[in-house]
């Protein structure tokens, strides 16, 4: 069990810079990991299975069809695109996610006609400070990709619910946990936490334990909760 | 101008919920009626929010496996299922084949046992009893069987990290054989209480209609898609856990109505029967857990694990920062998508058509709010 850890120990500083590595990181993919893995197990003769493992990274898609395509007609506003675990990533600029995401849904060669899910991440501490999820599959060719956009946070993102009608709650939730604006949705209010609510729990800056004291004291009648 | 009273009111507003037995939890849906017909409708939720996701950041990946058996609590074996699936992934965990057919299998129980309760309380709330009762029989024997492995009935923490907590007790494979060889019986009779029945056919014919490209605007998925007849399940189109080893059907419907999506968990049922027959047929010797590290600490990045549970596609985005605890695990729970459709299903329908509405949407409170 032990040494199942231990090649993972020398990714953990890495771990904390991860926000800010997520873009401009550009791994090794070509060097086999099982090198790298290597020195710290020479002391003791590797198990056979770590040496197919591979330490995980971000790879680049250049050659991937999409990107291409996307760039092409959006030219710098497509920032990059990677997979990690297959699973294809595509960083855009907010302020042509709109008309991407119109492109995505309508042209028939992609035809992402589901929006599986919208959520955002909230980096604090980075200038760009929340970056949206989009998770888009396609019915007609089975592929699930994965759109980003990142914000600082007095920005607004274009509200996706008229392309699909699913993002209404979703966009609502964001707004509700994250605090960040939707232009363009018409009924954006909060949906999971109280109305009269004071703050955004998602945000990493949101500590666990804090709660709206003046909300409960107002409609619990508790004076203070305990500690 | 003369004051308007009550009287004069053309739209009456009336709140169901959130305290209602037919609203399956603490949902509150604000109605405008027209007399006894819907002219719009607005769910309220929130009543439940725990903050999951939020509590997710706070603990190391294993301690977060508990709180996912309590967003969706009718079907917690598959909600583990689905985290699992994810962090697996990011730590190139391998799990023994036994381990994954016996998931499989679970899985496949769970979803029945859901069904089970989706039959019973839909039954009741249209106002065939003996049905509830009838169900909760069978949903008992598989209770039954998650306990002998598990050591819960409801609150299952169902899977380990690599595997699986121990192996199938002793006796447990001819239990389930069991229940599988008496189970399509007990389909007929449901079948025979309900499915030609002209109060259920009145009662579900016809209501909540949606058409499969609208369904797919809307996001639904699982049962309530494939009532709409799109043939879509996430087991089919991007298999995991070793699903694709498995034979079986995915039903779908014509109409997309009530009728139809009860049609479609009926057949569904038969076919989870199916996928456990296969399992117990097949079911290979070896370990129940892979070389999993007590730490589990994925490397920096993100995984989307999807996964068919009962009520729907149910994904789990994991974002990994190298650390013991994520960085975010966001929920996509298929009940919170499917509920907004409610208020496009409901317009123009009866009032007694909403508690029949929310009754085939197959939802649980504890997933929308989380």
């Amino acid at each position: 069990m032990s040494e199942e850890d231990k090649p993972k120990q020398p990714q953990e500083p890495e771990g904390q810079e991860a926000p800010e590595a997520e873009e401009k990181e550009t791994p090794t993919p070509s060097e086999p990991s099982s090198k790298s893995a290597a020195p710290e197990k020479a002391a003791k003769p590797a198990p056979p299975k770590a040496a197919r493992k591979k330490v995980l990274s971000y790879e680049d898609l250049e050659e991937d069809t999409l990107l291409q395509k996307l760039k092409e007609k959006f030219s710098e506003h497509i920032f990059s695109a990677q997979s990690f675990l297959h699973q294809p990533i595509y960083t855009v600029s907010v302020d042509c996610l709109y008309d991407v995401m119109i492109e995505l849904k309508d042209s028939p060669d992609w035809d992402f006609d589901y929006l599986v899910d919208l959520t955002a991440l909230d980096y604090l501490g980075d200038d760009k400070r929340f970056c949206m999820v989009y998770h888009l599959y396609s019915y007609k060719n089975g592929k699930l990709i994965r759109i980003k956009a990142r914000i600082s946070e007095e920005e607004v993102v274009p509200s996706v619910t008229s392309i699909w009608k699913t993002a209404d709650w979703m966009e609502r939730e964001v707004y509700d946990l994250f605090g960040i604006e939707f232009s363009g949705h018409d009924n954006l209010k909060r949906i999971l936490l109280p109305d009269d609510w004071h703050g955004h729990p998602l945000r990493k800056d949101y500590d666990i334990k804090l709660q709206d004291q003046a909300w409960i004291k107002k409609h619990l009648h508790i004076r203070k909760t305990p500690e | 101008m003369e004051e308007s009273t009550v009287l004069d009111a053309k739209v009456l507003e009336l709140n169901m919920g959130p305290q209602h037995p037919s609203t399956h939890g603490v949902l509150r849906v604000k109605l405008k009626l027209d007399g006894e017909r819907v002219v719009d409708a607005e769910c309220i939720i929130g009543y439940l929010h725990r903050g999951v996701e939020k509590i997710s950041e706070n603990r190391s990946y294993i301690e977060c496996v508990p709180y996912y058996d309590r967003t969706d609590y009718i079907a917690a074996v598959s909600n583990v299922y689905g985290f699992l699936l994810g962090v697996e992934a990011m730590m190139q965990i391998e799990v023994p084949k036994r381990a994954q057919y016996i998931r499989i299998m679970m899985t496949e129980f769970s979803r029945i046992a859901s069904h089970l309760l989706w039959l019973a309380t839909h039954a009741i709330d249209i106002g065939a009893m003996t049905v509830f009762l009838y169900c909760f029989r069978e949903r008992e024997e598989i209770l039954k069987l998650f306990e002998a492995l598990f050591g819960a009935r409801l609150t299952t923490h169902a899977f380990r990290v690599g595997g699986l907590w121990k192996d199938l007790p002793p006796g447990f494979v001819e239990a389930a054989r069991k229940f599988i060889d008496e189970f399509p019986e007990r389909v007929d009779e449901y079948e025979q209480l309900l499915t030609k029945n002209r109060i259920w056919m009145a009662r579900t014919q016809g209501i909540g209609v949606i058409s499969g490209k609208e369904a797919i605007e809307w996001g639904l998925t699982g049962p309530v898609l494939r009532g709409s007849g799109v043939r879509h399940d996430v087991r089919k189109d991007r298999p995991y856990g070793g699903y694709e080893e498995f034979d079986f059907d995915v039903p779908v419907g014509e109409n997309g109505d009530t009728y139809d999506r009860y049609l479609v968990r009926l057949e569904e049922m038969h076919q989870s029967r199916r996928i456990i027959q296969q399992v117990l047929d097949r079911l290979p010797d070896g370990p129940v857990r892979g070389k999993a590290p007590k730490i589990v600490k994925p490397p920096v990045g993100e995984y989307y694990s999807g996964i068919d549970g009962p009520r729907g596609e149910l994904g789990y985005y994991i974002v990994s920062d190298g650390s013991a605890h994520p960085f975010r695990v966001r929920i996509r729970p298929p009940t919170f998508i499917s509920l907004q459709v409610l208020r496009r299903l409901v317009k123009g329908h009866l009032m007694a058509d909403v508690i029949a509405i929310i009754g085939t949407l197959d939802i649980v409170l504890g997933e929308v709010d989380r």
